[in-house]
């Protein structure tokens, strides 16, 4: 039998079923995406079209010049891009010593790491903002790299350690008897063998700085450091700001890791299942 | 000689030293810090402090305030728990089925989650608008309602309004783990149910659902734990934690006391509270999670 045959026998029934599903809870984002491509005055109008036809590329070019979005963007990912390069490689061998070690000392570690991803951000905000005011890091990006640093690390540790878990020491056993160094073995074959999880997770580090709101919105004032999502929270309220615009900012905003995700989606998702609720 | 200082080096605790460096100048030191400053006189933490014991813990036990917002906390995550939990179920189970597209429809289903929290906020604040939202209008058309609803606006519905956005963002991460746990139950359980002539909700009720009992506890209590204490954003966005305070969660409390009305002291001690309880859940969680093992 070959695989067409296979899947010719596949009942219609749950394809039809599971497509109403997604159509239905996609609803949210469908509607974002094309309201970001529509004239403001078609989205007041009613009653609102629900397969609308009168799109517009343009439109959703022009935010870009009619609000400071490029600017957010910039400052976006320039803030998540650093945070991720000083979290990856503390996360990496942190969570190297989580798999391959046994003791009070790794234990200790892991408790502590598990702990503090369940700690209230909120918490965190009232001395950060108080210690970062007395260093002066209020205001600038560099003290937003650091919260989004503090803010990912531990997580990112974590979801790497269900990556090195999936290597079979064997191998670097293997390599140690031969005279690789531990150094060498994590570099030359747990590195290598574990990359698929380790990227994934490097980019849920990425990901979570960039939708970090919390932090940001508190610890940045001067509008010209804004990141993407404080400037996007701030149409929220301001009835000045056209539904198009909100909506073109929120779907240019979501691209960056919407795509970063699909590259890593596979290895992402079984390293959620596997680490982040059985550990 | 680099043998030794490449041995030493390779141990765990040199390892995991530049982590616990981290962990204590971010987390622990901080929250020492704000344990401290909960115990102060009001805004003598920033100069040295004044120290007045429990006096903002008394204050905050006597606060209908406080009071209310306890009670919206709760409600709010024993909802939003359980509807996470149950359209987590339900479209894990869809993808438990063998169809064609299920691939697709998998990854379709992810999108929420990968989106970020503002916009998930701005998006819903937009469908659940009271003039424009696209959701008044598909109720009138379906005749569920003659007039239009005050999302957001109504006290008596906005936490529920808040509720839907955050399990929208955060149902995918039920599905993907449930849809594991299921995927691992042996399909010899199915077959010798089958056999005993079960039917498909008998084989759900008496082979999926324990299957997946050990995970759902870990889940349920991993998403209580974040909407307990770190569910922000989306409420911020949206409402603010209004109309009349009827969003205002624990968290969003603490917030609105340090930066509106700069209580930072008052703040610290209600963050603590958050943190207490924060921690008696995770220690629910850590003891399960070690049982499984």
């Amino acid at each position: 039998m070959t695989k067409s045959d296979a899947s010719a026998r596949l009942p219609w029934r749950w394809s039809a079923f599971a497509a109403v599903c997604v159509m239905v809870i996609l609803f949210p984002f469908y509607w974002m995406v094309v309201a970001a491509f529509r004239e403001e005055s078609a989205l007041l109008a009613y009653p609102p079209q629900l397969w609308p036809t009168d799109l517009a590329p343009g439109l959703f070019w022009r935010v870009f010049s009619t609000t400071n979005v490029g600017t957010w963007l910039r400052n976006t990912a320039l803030v998540a891009t650093v945070a991720t390069l000083a979290v990856v490689p503390i996360a990496a061998i942190t969570a190297y010593a989580l798999s391959r070690f046994r003791g009070r000392s790794v234990s200790l570690a892991a408790l502590l790491i598990v702990v503090t991803q369940m700690m209230p951000a909120v918490l965190l905000l009232v001395p950060y903002f108080i210690i970062f005011r007395e260093l002066g890091l209020l205001d600038g990006l560099g003290g937003l790299i650091l919260a989004n640093f503090a803010w990912t690390l531990p997580v990112t540790a974590w979801l790497m350690r269900s990556a090195f878990d999936g290597v079979p020491t064997e191998l670097e056993e293997a390599a140690m008897v031969d005279g690789c160094g531990r150094f060498g073995a994590l570099w030359r074959i747990a590195v290598p063998l574990a990359m698929p999880g380790l990227v994934a997770s490097a980019v849920f580090a990425f990901i979570s700085s960039w939708d970090e709101y919390f932090f940001a919105r508190t610890l940045i004032s001067d509008s010209a450091n804004w990141v993407v999502s404080v400037g996007l929270g701030s149409f929220s309220g301001d009835y000045a700001t056209s539904w198009q615009k909100v909506m073109a900012v929120a779907t240019i905003s979501t691209l960056p890791p919407a795509i970063l995700f699909l590259f890593v989606q596979r290895a992402f998702v079984e390293n959620v299942s596997a680490g982040g609720v059985k550990g | 000689m680099t043998g030794v200082l490449m041995r030493s080096l390779a141990s765990p605790q040199m390892l995991l030293a530049p982590i616990m460096v981290a962990l204590g100048l971010f987390y622990f030191g901080p929250i020492a810090f704000g344990m401290w400053a909960s115990l102060q006189a009001e805004s003598a933490a920033m100069t040295g402090g004044r120290f007045v014991g429990l006096e903002h813990y008394e204050s905050l036990a006597h606060d209908p305030r406080f009071h209310a917002s306890l009670w919206i906390t709760v409600v709010f995550t024993l909802s939003t728990v359980l509807a996470t939990y149950a359209v987590g179920l339900a479209t894990a189970l869809l993808l438990a089925q063998r169809f064609r597209g299920r691939e697709i429809v998998g990854s379709a289903l992810l999108i929420p989650w990968t989106m970020p929290l503002v916009v998930v906020a701005v998006v819903w604040g937009w469908l659940l608008d009271y003039q424009f939202g696209a959701v008044n209008y598909v109720l009138r058309q379906l005749g569920l309602i003659d007039r239009s609803v005050g999302f957001l606006t109504d006290p008596d519905l906005a936490l529920w309004s808040v509720g839907i956005a955050q399990v929208w963002r955060m149902f995918p991460l039920a599905m993907v783990t449930l849809l594991a746990a299921i995927k691992a139950i042996p399909l010899e359980l199915y077959e010798a149910a089958a056999i005993d002539g079960a039917g498909r909700w008998h084989a759900f009720r008496f082979v999926t659902l324990p299957g997946i009992r050990s995970t759902t506890a870990a889940l349920m209590l991993l998403i209580g734990i974040w909407a307990f204490g770190r569910a922000f954003t989306i409420i911020f966005v949206m409402t603010g934690g209004g109309p009349a305070a009827a969003t205002e969660t624990l968290v969003i409390q603490t917030y609105v006391e340090a930066f509106r009305y700069f209580r930072l002291e008052r703040a610290s001690a209600l963050g603590t509270i958050v943190l207490l309880l924060s921690t008696i859940l995770t220690m629910l969680y850590l003891r399960l999670r070690r049982d499984q093992v």
